[in-house]
Parts: structure tokens; C-alpha cells; sequence
């Protein structure tokens, strides 16, 4: 008797607790009839937390939410493993509502669509928000290597140093010199910078804005060669662009080569809330106080329009789609 | 300059932040999972708008105390809350069940403090010559230190050397999953599964093997922690036990500065490292696993010299010691100082950061001795209660680390293997060296190999590896030579010792047990081998080799368990002495029903469900407790991971609209 009154009463609790918890929920949710946004915006990094689509992704995030018609919060939601595959895979799959949006590498993006791994989607039905940063990647030679310019390197066996994102690319530029690319893979570019400053490794290739400090920090052991660019930059006028320095590359092979990313939303979304967030995302993007932002964090930005990113992106995937075989090679 | 580097630190709103960033740190701390890492980098954005100086004052707050909260769990517990804290749970556990859980978390504050200082002491003093030769460590080297390493199995299995190569092969088998050691594109033993593609998340592995299975250990038991019944020891007590003893602190101390200065190791190495030469040396020793304060300071010396040792390089060299060290990193540019060679010729500022360190150093020192008797008094509060609470904190800090439900059931099958590794008297450490070392021996035997143009020259021409490798041929054969030289003590342990398996365990109580788990094994090894053969040479080579070694062990003991399989009962049970409040199995159903409700019903529901009904089928009838108690719990969780930021599903299917 005295155990049943007992049950009964957690019963009691366990339905006040159910009906707290629905008025907590339902105030959020309330209807979706309404104008966008009525709920906070879950903003999509497809690493951990700390990296540097994280810091971008964090630094970016108030000030969307500065620029959209109702100040809901721009929620950072990390979704890191598998090089980044589950968090494009989460955006690419949501809810066409305007509440999930990602930032994603167009890379990382057009390699998993050569190698087939994003199921259904297309990339040319995404909606496209804005480019966020831009940083071509510069070639690095070791001191202590024997090789003193790029010409010495034709046909030879050529170490690179570099990160999973860059074998690709360090492999074609390989492939224009003439070398056979021996490729070291690190876990940061700080390790690899130390494992050139070594002597480790012959060359190293990334992207200029994380590699110009090591460059600088290895007194005289890392010498800068060439940038990948068309232009040079105007924060490093003394770096010749690959052209200069001997190697011709082509327009499309030159956009692959820079670390980049884009902010973007699923497929499907309504004219109108697609309307909101470009707005939205394209003021944020182009508000000076971020800018300075970045650049304290040292990153670049460089927006594109939307349909300036969308073309960018599929430009990328279908250079990918060309190259295929020599991604199946390197693999 | 260092007088005011000193003034910077002193103004008030440092020494705001300074207590505040202590204060997050400690609660960050004592969730499980929740390591140093994630709180720093949950706590970057918020500093965006301070003064550089307070920024890293802050983070380095947080970062201090969040370690010291890890140890806290550890050892009142036996829950590391970060996997560098598992060996503080080896001794400190014993000492709190003894009652002496107030000494413990002095020791740990006070050891913490004391290689946070000799880590700071070499920081500003010698941090350049380390550094230069920190330089010449190259991937022939770490491939020789990850063997070295290896080698420290045959100390953490105290004896059962087999028994430990057997669970570390298992876990250099779990290392293997994901990206490829080569150019990490291809994905190893996914089977399909996307969350395997990025390979088996360490904090899951590590809140499974030792979390969980400590609390089906709790559950088992009742009652509570400590089964004495006043505390009277000091915090304070724990600061003698620190000072009296200067060379553990000196051996530990360089142990863990050394781990810290070279990249990629950690603090998790540190610690266990630091623990385990400790171990070979002290004077102690035969109290180890028992409650040796000795065991204790070295493990934390170690952690606090590392997490220090590891921002060495990121300060003179810009290059982070670990995953933490990064972050900082990432913060120290955000806020305009530009880590690397000129940094200390860069004005106040550097004095007034290297100040700062020092002061969340004994900020931390003051916090953790003000906190630690209320924290210590946990030990009193019911098991039956206790452990629910802990598996939810345990079942929302495996979510976390990558946001899916996934890594929860890998954590409650992580649970299950440490638990029944434990009944059969298998070291679980080795298997955590294992997953630890996995990558490290793997990926830079791989990249030594392209470093040295495909020849396997590169391992002995290169002097530091190759004297690394020698130190531990000679060590490995040591035990077994050495009995030729001298008379006498040997130092292969005795049988009594090794019965005593991993940190004083139980020791082994059926066959049928190990039975079924070598069993398991073997077909565990099978499915890796088979498997090994789809991937191309470079990529299956190490597979193919470990699961092969394994299998051998593996039918090894079967081979020496059959003799004793018609015993039913390898030894005595003591069963009938100990009432079993829950036995183990009612407890994986548990976890196994609360997985399935978080899938239903979504996370805060399922959780004051579960704490409900495992206190209730504990024994735990108190409704006025336990029912205010459950929903104030699944209350807290649906505020943590509204607090947090961290998308748990509130509703379950629900929810799905």
C-alpha cells in the first residue's frame, strides 16, 4: 500500500516535470507561419571547436545576427570528424528552412563530390551566401635543402610537407614542375614548417596567412619561392606570384590553390528566407568591424556575392571532377 | 619589466577575471569530458572584447583550474574527468576509500601548483635552448619515442607482461580506425559508418573504459564511497606529503616538462609516464596502487609541468605543445601578440602574460584548497544516487566531443569491454597506451620512411632515434637479464603482484568470463586482419601485423585458461561476504534503456527517468530525495547543454517535426 502511494506520487512528479519542460520547449517553436527567422540559426562548422573555420565561424556569427530582420542568435554547432564530411553532409541534408547554415571549404566540398561521397545532392542546387576569407597558398623551400629554386627541382624527387587538404594540390603543382612529389603528411602546418625548418622535408605548401608567421619565426630556415596567385598581394609585395617565379599555371588549376571558405544553406530554401539570409550574411560579411576583426585573428576577408560564390564553388568542384585520376593516385 | 608585468596583473579587472576564469574552470573541471581543451575553447569568443593581457589571464584560468577539477573527479571517484587524469585515480582513489580524501586533493592542488612552477621556472629561463633541441625532434624520433612508449606496457601491467600486450594490441587496433596513416584520404575500418570514418574519439574510449565501468563498480557495491565514518584529515596535510618529497617531484617534474616541450605527446602521456617511472623508483613503491601519497604527487607534478611545458614552444617558437596549447595560441593572435621568436622582445606584454601564468597558477593552488572539503565530502553521498548522476554527466560528455548520440553508445560498449576486462584481470591502461600510440608509432614510422626516400636507414642514422631505440631494447630485456648479473631481489613481480591487477581490481573471478572475452578477441583480431587485406600495402601493413601478434596472445591464453576450465571458478568467490546491491548486468541494461529513451524521448526526460529508476531499483527509497532529485538532474542537463551551447535532442522523436 505505503509503496504504491509512493509510485504514484513519482508519477505526479514526472508529469509536472513533462509539462514544464513542453511550456520551456514550445515558446521557441511556436509557429513557423510567421516571418523569418522566429528561431535561433544553428551555424554549422565541420570542425572542433578552437580551428579556424571555428574562430571565423564564432567572429562571424553576432554579426549576422546583427543584420537579420529579428535578432535571433546565430548558434555555433561543431560537427568535426572525417575531414569535415559530416558537418558539409549535415548541412547539405537539413531542413530547407533557413536555420541551418554551414561554412564549409569549396576543397573539401569539391572533393568529396569527386569522390562521390555526398549522396544526393548537387552542389549547383545549394544556396550559396557568401565567400568569407581568402588565402592563396605559397611555396616554401628549406634551408637545408639542395634545392635553391624551383627550376633545380625538375625531375627530381621532391619532398612536401603539408596537411591532408593540400595534398592535391601540392601534387599538381608537382606535376607542372616536372618533380615527383614524395608527399609527407602532417597534422598542422606548424609541424610541418618545423619539419622543413629541419630539413625533413624539401618544401612546404600552404596557405600564406598562417604560413608567413613560421616563415618569419624560422630566421632564415624557411624561404617563401613563390605565391599562387595571379597578382601579387598587396600584404607581401615582395613575393612573386608562381608566373614570375617560372611556372605558368592555368586560371582554374590557380583557384584551388588558396585556403577559402563559404557560407552556405541547403537546397530548397523559400525565395524569401533565401532573400533574408543573403542580406544578412552579404552586410555581415562586408561590415568593416569584422574586417578588422579577422584581421586581428589574421584573416582575410575577401566576399563574393552570391552568385559570385556560386560559381566560384562549381568552378572548383568540376576542376576536382577533371583531376580525378590524380586524386585516386595520391590516395 | 617583470615589476610591471606584475602591475598589468594586479589591476583589478585581471584579478576579476582571474577568479572568474577559476571559478568556470572548476565546473568545467568536474564534468566528465569536459577537458582543458573544450573549456578554453567554449570561453574564446567571450574574450574577443578584452585587453590581450586579461584575454590569456582568463583562458589560462580556465585552463588550470579545469585540469585540476579533472584530477578532483579522479580521485574521489575514480571518474577521471580527462584522460590525463587516470593515473591520479590510481593512488588517489585508495587514499580517499581510506578516508584520506582531503590529503588527496591537497596533494593534487599542491603537486598541480608545483609543476606549474617548475614548468614556469624553464619557461622563462631556459625555454630556448629546449626549444632549439625540441627542433631536431623529427618523425624517426617519435616513431622511437612511440616504441619507447610501448615499452611502458610492461610496467603498467604490473608483471602480466602478455596480458598487457594483448589489451594494448587491442587498443592499437581501435588506433587504426579512420583516416589512413599515409595521406589520411582513404578511411580504414569505417564498415560504412560515417562517425568511424574520423576514427574512435579518445574521451569516448577513455569515459567508457574507466568511467563507466567504475560506476557499474559503484552500483555493485552501495553504499557509498568511503565507508568510514568521519573524515578528519586536512587539505593542508596534503602540501607535506608534497614537500617531503623533493625527488619524486624533481623525477616527475622533468618527466612531464619533457613531454610537454615536444609537440603532438600531451598531458595524458605525461601523467602516466610520470606515474609509472615513479613507480620504478621511488622508495615506495610496494604501496603503489594501494594509496601511496608518492604515486599521487608524481602523477600530478607531471600533468602541472606539462600543461605548462607545453606552451614553451608555443611561446618562442609559435609551434602548440597540444590541442590546448593551439587554442591558446589561436587566442594570443586574435588578441595581437604574435607567439614566436620576437615575442619576448615585444614590450610589458610578455612579462605581464608569464606573470599572469604564474598567478592562475597559485590562484589555483588557493581555489583548490578552499573548494576541496566541500568537494570532499561527495565521498558520503549514497552510491545508489551518486552513480546515476555520474553516468548522465558521463552519457552528455561523450555527446559533446562531436555532437552525436553515437558516440554515446561507443561509450557504453567501451564500458562494457573495461568492465569485463576488469572481472577477467586484463589491464585496461594497455589498452588506452594502445589507442594513444596507435597514430604516433604508425603515422611517423610512415613518415620517416618518405622523409628517407623509402629506406629504412632513416631509423638508425639518425643518432637521437637510434639511442632512443637502443634505451628501450635495453630496457625491454632488461628484467630479463639483469638476474644474471646480480643475486637476489629480482625485479620480475611476484605472483601475489601480479593477481593484483591494474590499480588494485578485483582480480580475476571467472573463467567463463575470460573465456568468452578471448573468444571475442580472437574474432576481433580475425575481422581486422581480414579486413586489412582490402586496403593497399602501406595502409594495411600495421594492421595486418598487430591483429596477427594479437590473435597470437590471444590464442595463447586460451590455450593456458583451458587446464582451468573444468574449475568453473579460477579462485575463491568472495561473493557472499559482499551483498551486490546491483548487479553489473541490471546496470548495462540501464544504460542500454537510457540510450534508447534519449533516442524516444530526448535527453532531459530519459535522464530524470533514469536517475529515478536506477536510484529506486538501488535500493534508494527516499521519494522526497529522489524525486525533486531526478527532475532537478534532467533539469540541469536540458541548462548544461542549453548553457553550453551543445545540440542534445530535447525531445527525441517528439521533437523530430
Amino acid at each position: 500500500m505505503k509503496s504504491s502511494t509512493k509510485k504514484s506520487s513519482l508519477l505526479v512528479w514526472h508529469v509536472a516535470l513533462l509539462a514544464v519542460t513542453v511550456l520551456f520547449t514550445n515558446m521557441t517553436c511556436l509557429s513557423e507561419a510567421a516571418s523569418y527567422p522566429e528561431q535561433d540559426i544553428t551555424f554549422v562548422v565541420p570542425f572542433r571547436p578552437g580551428g579556424g573555420l571555428d574562430t571565423q565561424a564564432r567572429l562571424l556569427a553576432p554579426f549576422i545576427k546583427k543584420y537579420l530582420p529579428k535578432q535571433v542568435n546565430v548558434v555555433i554547432e561543431n560537427q568535426p570528424t572525417a575531414g569535415g564530411k559530416v558537418g558539409a553532409l549535415k548541412v547539405f541534408g537539413a531542413k530547407p528552412d533557413g536555420y541551418t547554415i554551414g561554412i564549409l571549404a569549396p576543397n573539401s566540398v569539391a572533393l568529396l563530390n569527386a569522390k562521390g561521397e555526398i549522396g544526393k545532392t548537387k552542389l549547383a542546387d545549394l544556396a550559396y551566401l557568401c565567400r568569407t576569407t581568402y588565402a592563396p597558398y605559397m611555396l616554401t623551400l628549406s634551408a637545408r635543402t639542395q634545392f635553391k629554386n624551383i627550376s633545380e627541382m625538375r625531375g627530381q624527387r621532391v619532398r612536401f610537407g603539408g596537411t591532408t587538404s593540400v595534398v592535391f594540390q601540392a601534387a599538381m603543382i608537382a606535376q607542372q614542375l616536372g618533380a615527383k612529389m614524395v608527399f609527407v603528411t602532417y597534422d598542422g602546418f606548424p609541424d610541418a614548417s618545423m619539419a622543413a625548418m629541419r630539413g625533413d622535408v624539401d618544401a612546404t605548401f600552404f596557405n600564406w596567412d598562417s604560413g608567413i608567421k613560421h616563415v618569419e619565426a624560422s630566421e632564415g630556415k624557411l624561404k617563401t619561392i613563390f605565391i599562387a596567385s595571379e597578382k601579387r598581394l598587396p600584404e607581401l609585395p615582395n613575393l612573386p606570384t608562381a608566373k614570375e617565379a617560372g611556372l605558368a599555371l592555368d586560371r582554374d588549376v590557380i583557384s584551388v590553390m588558396a585556403a577559402h571558405n563559404v557560407v552556405l544553406a541547403p537546397a530548397g530554401l523559400s525565395p524569401e528566407v533565401k532573400g533574408s539570409l543573403e542580406k544578412a550574411v552579404q552586410k555581415a560579411i562586408n561590415d568593416p568591424e569584422l574586417g578588422i576583426q579577422m584581421q586581428k585573428a589574421n584573416y582575410f576577408v575577401k566576399p563574393l556575392t552570391p552568385k559570385e560564390t556560386k560559381d566560384y564553388v562549381l568552378g572548383i568542384a568540376s576542376l576536382y571532377l577533371k583531376y580525378k585520376g590524380m586524386i585516386d593516385e595520391v590516395k | 619589466m617583470w615589476f610591471e608585468g606584475l602591475l598589468v596583473v594586479l589591476k583589478p579587472i585581471n584579478l576579476f577575471y582571474l577568479m572568474l576564469g577559476n571559478f568556470i574552470g572548476l565546473i568545467f573541471g568536474v564534468l566528465p569530458a569536459v577537458g582543458p581543451a573544450f573549456g578554453v575553447a567554449l570561453m574564446l569568443p567571450f574574450t574577443f572584447g578584452m585587453e590581450p593581457a586579461t584575454a590569456i589571464i582568463f583562458l589560462c584560468a580556465v585552463h588550470a583550474t579545469c585540469a585540476y577539477g579533472d584530477s578532483v573527479t579522479s580521485i574521489l571517484m575514480k571518474i577521471p574527468g580527462s584522460s590525463a587524469t587516470v593515473p591520479s585515480s590510481w593512488d588517489g582513489f585508495p587514499l580517499t576509500q581510506q578516508g584520506k580524501g582531503g590529503m588527496a586533493l591537497g596533494i593534487a592542488a599542491f603537486g598541480s601548483f608545483v609543476g606549474g612552477f617548475i614548468g614556469w621556472l624553464f619557461l622563462i629561463a631556459i625555454a630556448k635552448p629546449i626549444t632549439q633541441f625540441a627542433i631536431e625532434i623529427g618523425a624517426p624520433e617519435y616513431f622511437a619515442l612511440g616504441v619507447m612508449a610501448l615499452g611502458l606496457i610492461s610496467l603498467a601491467s604490473k608483471g602480466e607482461t602478455l596480458k598487457g600486450l594483448l589489451w594494448a594490441c587491442i587498443g592499437l587496433a581501435i588506433s587504426f580506425v579512420g583516416g589512413d596513416p599515409i595521406t589520411g584520404l582513404t578511411s580504414r575500418f569505417s564498415f560504412g559508418v560515417v562517425w568511424l570514418e574520423g576514427g574512435v574519439p579518445i574521451v569516448v574510449c577513455m569515459l567508457g573504459l574507466f568511467a563507466v565501468t567504475q560506476v557499474t563498480k559503484m552500483m555493485e557495491e552501495g553504499e557509498n564511497i568511503v565507508q568510514v565514518m568521519a573524515v578528519k584529515d586536512s587539505v593542508l596535510s596534503g602540501f607535506g606529503a608534497v614537500l617531503k618529497r623533493p625527488f619524486t617531484i624533481l623525477r616527475a617534474s622533468m618527466v612531464g616538462l619533457w613531454v610537454g616541450v615536444l609537440p603532438a605527446l600531451g598531458t595524458t602521456l605525461a601523467s602516466i609516464t610520470g606515474y609509472l617511472v615513479e613507480q620504478k623508483y621511488s622508495p615506495e613503491k610496494a604501496e603503489f596502487g594501494h594509496g601511496a601519497p608518492a604515486g599521487l604527487v608524481a602523477a600530478e607534478v607531471s600533468k602541472g609541468s606539462c600543461v605548462v611545458g607545453d606552451l614553451i614552444p608555443t611561446f618562442t617558437l609559435g609551434i602548440p605543445g597540444s590541442i590546448t596549447g593551439a587554442i591558446i595560441m589561436g587566442a594570443l593572435i586574435i588578441h595581437g601578440i604574435d607567439p614566436g621568436p620576437r615575442f619576448m622582445t615585444s614590450g610589458v606584454l610578455p612579462y605581464a602574460v608569464f606573470t599572469g601564468i604564474l598567478m592562475t597558477q597559485a590562484c589555483l593552488l588557493i581555489t583548490g584548497m578552499s573548494v576541496a572539503k566541500y568537494f570532499a565530502k561527495i565521498v558520503f553521498v549514497p552510491n545508489a544516487i551518486l552513480a546515476p548522476l555520474i553516468v548522465s554527466l558521463c552519457f552528455l560528455g561523450s555527446f559533446t566531443d562531436r555532437n552525436t548520440i553515437f558516440d554515446v553508445g561507443l561509450m557504453v560498449s567501451f564500458g562494457f569491454i573495461g568492465f569485463l576486462s576488469v572481472r577477467a584481470g586484463y589491464p585496461v591502461v594497455s589498452m588506452l597506451l594502445g589507442i594513444l600510440l596507435g597514430p604516433l608509432v604508425e603515422v611517423n614510422f610512415f613518415r620517416s620512411l618518405r622523409i628517407g626516400l623509402d629506406s629504412y636507414a632513416i631509423f638508425v642514422t639518425r643518432p637521437i632515434a637510434l639511442g632512443i631505440l637502443l634505451i628501450t631494447v635495453a630496457f625491454m630485456t632488461w628484467p630479463f637479464v639483469s638476474p644474471l648479473f646480480k643475486r637476489g631481489e629480482s625485479d620480475i613481480p611476484s605472483a601475489e603482484e601480479a593477481e593484483e591487477a591494474e590499480s588494485g581490481e578485483s582480480p580475476t573471478d571467472f573463467v567463463a568470463i575470460e573465456f568468452g572475452l578471448l573468444i571475442a578477441v580472437v574474432i576481433f583480431f580475425g575481422l581486422i586482419q581480414w579486413e586489412s587485406w582490402h586496403y593497399s600495402k602501406d595502409t594495411g601493413m600495421f594492421p595486418k601485423g598487430v591483429s596477427i601478434v594479437g590473435m597470437i596472445l590471444a590464442i595463447y591464453h586460451l590455450l593456458i585458461l583451458v587446464p582451468r576450465m573444468g574449475m568453473g571458478y579460477r579462485k575463491e568467490l568472495k561473493e557472499e561476504a559482499l551483498k551486490v546491491c546491483m548487479p553489473p548486468w541490471v546496470s548495462f541494461f540501464g544504460f542500454a534503456a537510457y540510450l534508447l529513451m534519449i533516442y524516444l524521448i530526448g535527453f532531459p526526460l530519459a535522464t530524470a527517468g533514469y536517475v529515478a529508476g536506477t536510484g529506486w531499483r538501488a535500493g534508494y527509497r527516499r521519494i522526497t530525495v529522489l524525486a525533486p532529485l531526478s527532475v532537478g538532474v534532467g533539469g540541469t542537463i536540458y541548462l548544461l547543454a542549453w548553457a553550453m551551447r551543445i545540440p542534445i535532442s530535447v525531445w527525441g522523436l517528439f521533437g523530430a517535426s
